[in-house]
């Protein structure tokens, strides 16, 4: 292609800020090569080259605001190519009369091909839509109430001046509403997915921890010997280790375990992901999870990092040493989700770490579950 | 004459007039408005055709041609010569429920109607704060070029789009001018559509007559390029598309056709503009207060530090179209359009 | 038949055609309140007092918004007063399904289709909402009040034939003034509606006024009836001011047009005593011998003294009347008055289903010009 354009960044983002240049023109870049980084409301994410080339021109300087479909970079040399709406096949499928008349025109009959694509105006403005009437707007706007923050009672969904005073009353008395953005926004989206498929059962269960234990030493990484823990407890019990599609009833009993571990920050929660824990010394974890934390902090994680998980761990506990139980959400198409309370004292020398095990009832047992748990106990007892 | 139409349409593949089967055609524009009227006269029961000579005759161009016999003449009404009740009938029945199209025989023709069109049509819904609202499209040709006798040569759009609640939409090939009309038939509001007759029968293309309307208020895009920003509508998009097409080893030119004349995508313009600096507008129509103003005025006021050269607008005179002796020496042809380029690509400020 | 002197051919022609319209207009009540004609609605007692309620109503509502106008409460506001037989009657012959389409000075039929005082003020006030409302006995189509002139004819006759493509069995009412009819948008409404014998009636009120612009200037023809006839639709004058001929004629026109029978033109003579506008000064075209003589032919007093002299109506029964119309008018002024103005920004909400998201920086600018305003700041 000769020009690259800012792709659709999804979850309704219609634009992005230019925040660095990584390329300029005159080189050459190759296949998946970033080029340039942009801010959207959710993250900085970086956009690489979709081909290999030489840059003839970019588009937009630092700080500038692009939208969806316009242009980012000109490679040099390339044919046009429009996405195409109007082009039509060259071959007529069931047009069987005959031309014999119609070809007698003085100005007739050139078969053509017709391309044009539907341009940037039309897919930015019909993202932006919005269901109030200007003068709704106009009064939102002076009652100091976001619009997008309300839900509509009017005919198919329209906001009403009544909605807009409303809000605004409301606002008044309790307060500006903020709009869920980015990290916020997608946790309230996956766990609402949740609740809507998953059937949850918690199991609670108290580990006693010998002296001398994995979990107690005084240099272990907490998360890397519980990390241990789960993947042998997966390799005992592989039903709580599977991807499960509820609607076409289908699991896939899975062969690894990449870990999903919980990290709540500032933005709020991320999810990044262990990769193959069953097969990785602890040392290669605790530099794997210290890399992913330190790029969740850096918000400049790549969404691969965040996906593809078999089975998560919540380390509650370690953000409040009050914590110890609690029944953690399974995020599908997981089973299970393994929850950790604060290690706390039983009795004088009995440390006791708390587990909350929570699966998925329509693809899991309580036996499986109860076994799997039973595994855990025995690696971290061991 | 012949054309694919209708009625041949279903004689020749023997298809049932109620089979709903997408047919591909190759087809000129002015069949593409036929197969259209037909689409949705069958899919919309309230869809309603009013006009003169549409339909014994099928209309001076065809346009409409078959309809009358196979939709009825209840539905495909044959008025007496009177385009103000035209129009104002249509105001009638679109506020009754009904979807009527009325056909204006000739641009040069449709001012009777514009006490109903500006007054009315446009104004219904706002009048009435939405109680009652006006889903009604005139079409009409437009435009000289064929060697037509005075006031069948008409390009009056800008007068149309100075109207507050119009949309006024103009097609350019068949593909475009069956999607665009089913869009102006299905939009809840009135549609100006102005066809380019000397583009009715001038090339075929290929078309899928599967009812998918396009979308309105947007620009099309016909040709992607770096050097500059060539925008145009209705017949001129010919000579441009062929003047775009001649110099491309020299001069990189990207061609966006306005189609929506009111209200204009100007993000479309923007991102172009701001990719080339450099701007030709082509339209037919006289030059003092056409369309062409309006897009500069834009680049003017949005624009200026991504220009590297003035806008330039290449348009018809602000005389009276010639009569067809002397119509050629008004009209614009490739030449004109090439020495637009030729010179928008030299200057500078 | 080949005439030897053109001119007395002409001439003959000329004779004929005046002598069909010598016809006297229908009427049954001369201006004294004395029946002229038998007439069964005579003794419908139930209508002839609704009539009568209701022309009172309307005129009580007329001159209270004359005075609203002159105490700048409402704009510039035309006054039915004088032609309130014809609105009436108008109102009570329509069934609720019917279609009515207006002009603009039809308050009276507004009212009795069931529209509110305060809406009909809101109109005459400047809000558009005034034409939002579908009335209690109205069609949901009904058309809202007509200024450019004629115009409605040609809505009339649309809705006319989409009534008949839709195969439903109502009629079309189209009101229209004298100067209307000299239209072209009336002539070739009716040209339309005689060539597809469509369910409309067409009523010109003539109350012999265009602004200053007499009836015998407005068109030479002896009667506005007979335009009627070069569409082939069958045509007929009545007394504008005789309330039971004009209810007469124009619910058995509407019947017929039910039938599916065809249009028919009616034209009520009536005059208008005020007026044409409350920015009119008809002192300066019209003598006022001429405005006092037609005072004795209005329409309420005639009613009024036949409904007296049948025994259907008394002293006590006026009394308590007029002060319901007044009570029923000092609410209304009082709703309208607690209507607040819309948004500044509901100019955009109505131009487009959608207001199209190219035009969306004026909305804006809109709101921004208004917030300046109300700061007050100035130059």
């Amino acid at each position: 292609m000769r020009y690259f354009k800012l792709p659709d960044l999804g979850e309704g983002l219609i634009e992005a800020e230019i925040v660095e240049w990584h390329v300029k023109a005159g080189d050459t870049v190759a296949t998946d090569q970033i080029m340039l980084a942009v801010e959207t409301a959710k993250a900085i994410v970086e956009i690489p080259s979709p081909q290999m080339g030489i840059i003839e021109h970019t588009f937009g300087a630092l700080g500038d605001t692009v939208h969806i479909g316009e242009p980012l970079v000109e490679y040099q040399g390339e044919n046009d190519s429009v996405s195409i709406v109007g082009n039509l096949s060259a071959q007529p499928l069931n047009v069987s009369h005959s031309d014999s008349n119609s070809s007698t025109k003085a100005d007739s009959a050139q078969k053509k091909n017709d391309n044009f694509s539907v341009s940037v105006g039309f897919a930015a403005s019909s993202i932006k839509a919005i269901n109030a009437s200007p003068s709704v707007r106009g009064l939102a706007s002076r009652l100091g109430v976001e619009v997008e923050h309300i839900t509509g009672t009017g005919e198919g969904g329209r906001i009403t001046p009544d909605d807009v005073e409303k809000a605004s009353r409301l606002n008044e008395q309790h307060g500006q509403s903020e709009k869920l953005t980015g990290v916020r926004k997608s946790m309230a989206k996956v766990m609402i997915k949740s609740h809507q498929e998953v059937v949850p059962v918690t199991l609670f269960g108290d580990v006693p921890l010998a002296a001398g234990c994995g979990l107690l030493k005084k240099n272990s990484n907490v998360t890397v010997v519980l990390s241990k823990a789960i993947a042998y407890a997966c390799e005992k019990q592989p039903a709580l280790n599977v991807w499960f599609d509820g609607e076409n009833l289908t699991r896939r009993l899975l062969d690894f375990v990449d870990l999903g571990i919980a990290v709540d920050t500032d933005q709020g929660l991320f999810v990044p992901v262990l990769r193959q824990v069953q097969a990785r010394s602890e040392e290669d974890l605790i530099a794997g999870l210290a890399a992913l934390k330190e790029a969740v902090e850096k918000r400049n994680i790549p969404a691969a990092e965040l996906m593809g998980a078999t089975i998560i761990l919540s380390n509650y506990g370690s953000l409040n040493g009050l914590c110890r139980y609690g029944t953690p959400i399974v995020v599908p198409p997981m089973v299970a989700i393994v929850g950790i309370g604060a290690i706390y004292e039983h009795r004088e020398d009995e440390k006791t770490v708390p587990i909350s095990l929570t699966f998925d009832h329509r693809c899991v047992t309580g036996g499986e579950a109860a076994s799997f748990m039973g595994y855990i106990v025995e690696y971290l007892t061991r | 004459m012949n054309s694919t139409t209708v009625t041949n349409l279903l004689e020749t593949t023997g298809l049932e007039r109620n089979e709903h089967k997408i047919i591909e055609h190759e087809v000129c524009l002015l069949e593409a408005v036929n197969l259209a009227l037909a689409n949705a006269m069958k899919n919309d029961e309230r869809v309603v055709l009013l006009g003169e000579d549409i339909g014994t005759n099928g209309g001076v161009f065809r346009a409409t041609e078959g309809l009358q016999s196979t939709f009825g003449s209840a539905r495909v009404m044959d008025t007496p010569l009177a385009e103000t009740t035209i129009a104002g009938a249509a105001v009638g029945m679109a506020v009754a429920g009904l979807k009527p199209i009325a056909e204006i025989q000739f641009m040069g023709f449709i001012f009777a109607t514009l006490e109903h069109v500006i007054c009315h049509a446009a104004r219904m819904r706002n009048r009435t704060r939405g109680r009652l609202t006006c889903p009604l499209v005139i079409r009409a040709p437009f435009g000289g070029g064929i060697h037509a006798p005075e006031h069948h040569s008409e390009s009056l759009e800008a007068l149309f789009a100075h109207v507050p609640g119009l949309r006024v939409v103009i097609p350019s090939s068949p593909a475009r001018a069956y999607g665009l009309l089913l869009a102006a038939i299905e939009s809840p509001d009135p549609v100006i559509f102005l066809e380019p007759k000397r583009l009715y029968r001038a090339e075929k293309s290929m078309l899928i007559d599967d009812g998918k309307a396009l979308p309105l208020d947007t620009c099309f895009t016909l040709k992607e390029g770096s050097d500059l920003t060539l925008i145009s509508w209705g017949a001129c998009i010919k000579e441009c598309l062929s003047v775009a097409e001649k110099l491309q080893d020299d001069v990189s030119i990207e061609l966006i056709d306005l189609v929506t004349v009111k209200p204009i995508d100007f993000s479309t313009i923007a991102a172009s503009v701001k990719k080339t600096g450099r701007c030709v507008i082509v339209h037919e129509a006289a030059k003092t207060c056409g369309i062409g103003a309006e897009i500069a005025a834009y680049i003017a006021e949005h624009l200026m530090p991504a220009c590297k050269s003035p806008v330039k607008r290449l348009t018809g005179f602000d005389t009276v179209m010639p009569y067809f002796r002397n119509e050629q020496h008004y009209m614009i042809s490739e030449l004109d359009i090439a020495d637009a380029i030729t010179v928008t690509m030299k200057s500078d400020f | 038949m080949m005439p030897h002197d053109f001119h007395s051919y002409l001439a003959q022609q000329q004779t004929l055609l005046n002598q069909q319209y010598l016809i006297e207009p229908v009427q049954y009540l001369s201006n004294t309140g004395e029946m002229l004609h038998e007439t069964e609605r005579a003794n419908d007692k139930a209508l002839l007092i609704q009539g009568y309620r209701w022309m009172n109503l309307v005129r009580a509502f007329d001159q209270k918004a004359v005075a609203l106008q002159r105490t700048g409460i409402i704009g510039t506001y035309p006054s039915s007063l004088g032609q309130e037989a014809i609105a009436v009657a108008c109102g009570m012959a329509l069934e609720k399904e019917d279609v009515f389409v207006p002009y603009y000075r039809d308050h009276g039929t507004l009212l009795v289709r069931g529209h509110l005082m305060e809406h009909l003020l809101l109109y005459w006030g400047g809000d558009e909402r005034g034409s939002a409302y579908r009335a209690e006995n109205g069609s949901v189509i009904d058309m809202p009040i007509c200024v450019p002139i004629a115009t409605q004819a040609s809505h009339a006759v649309g809705i006319a034939s989409a009534l008949k493509i839709q195969k439903k069995p109502q009629a079309v009412l189209c009101t229209l003034g004298d100067g209307a009819s000299s239209k072209g948008d009336f002539l070739e409404a009716l040209n339309l509606a005689g060539s597809w014998h469509l369910p409309v009636v067409f009523v010109i009120n003539n109350n012999q006024w265009a602004i200053s612009v007499p009836r015998h200037v407005q068109s030479g023809a002896p009667t506005l009836a007979q335009k009627g006839s070069a569409a082939a639709i069958p045509n007929i004058q009545v007394d504008g001011n005789d309330f039971i001929a004009v209810y007469d004629v124009i619910s058995q026109a509407l019947a017929r047009a039910r039938e599916r029978k065809g249009p028919v033109l009616i034209e009520a003579i009536s005059y208008r005593l005020s007026d044409h506008t409350t920015a009119d000064d008809a002192s300066r075209y019209r003598d006022q011998e001429q405005v006092d003589n037609a005072w004795k032919n209005e329409p309420i007093k005639r009613l009024q003294h036949f409904i007296y002299n049948q025994g259907y109506w008394s002293k006590e029964l006026e009394t308590k009347l007029q002060n319901e119309c007044q009570k029923q008018l000092e609410e209304a002024v009082q709703a309208y008055q607690k209507i607040e103005a819309e948004q500044p920004e509901a100019m955009f909400d109505y131009l487009y289903e959608t207001w199209p998201a190219n035009l969306d920086d004026q909305v804006g600018v809109c709101s921004e010009k208004y917030l300046r305003n109300r700061e007050g700041s100035s130059l």
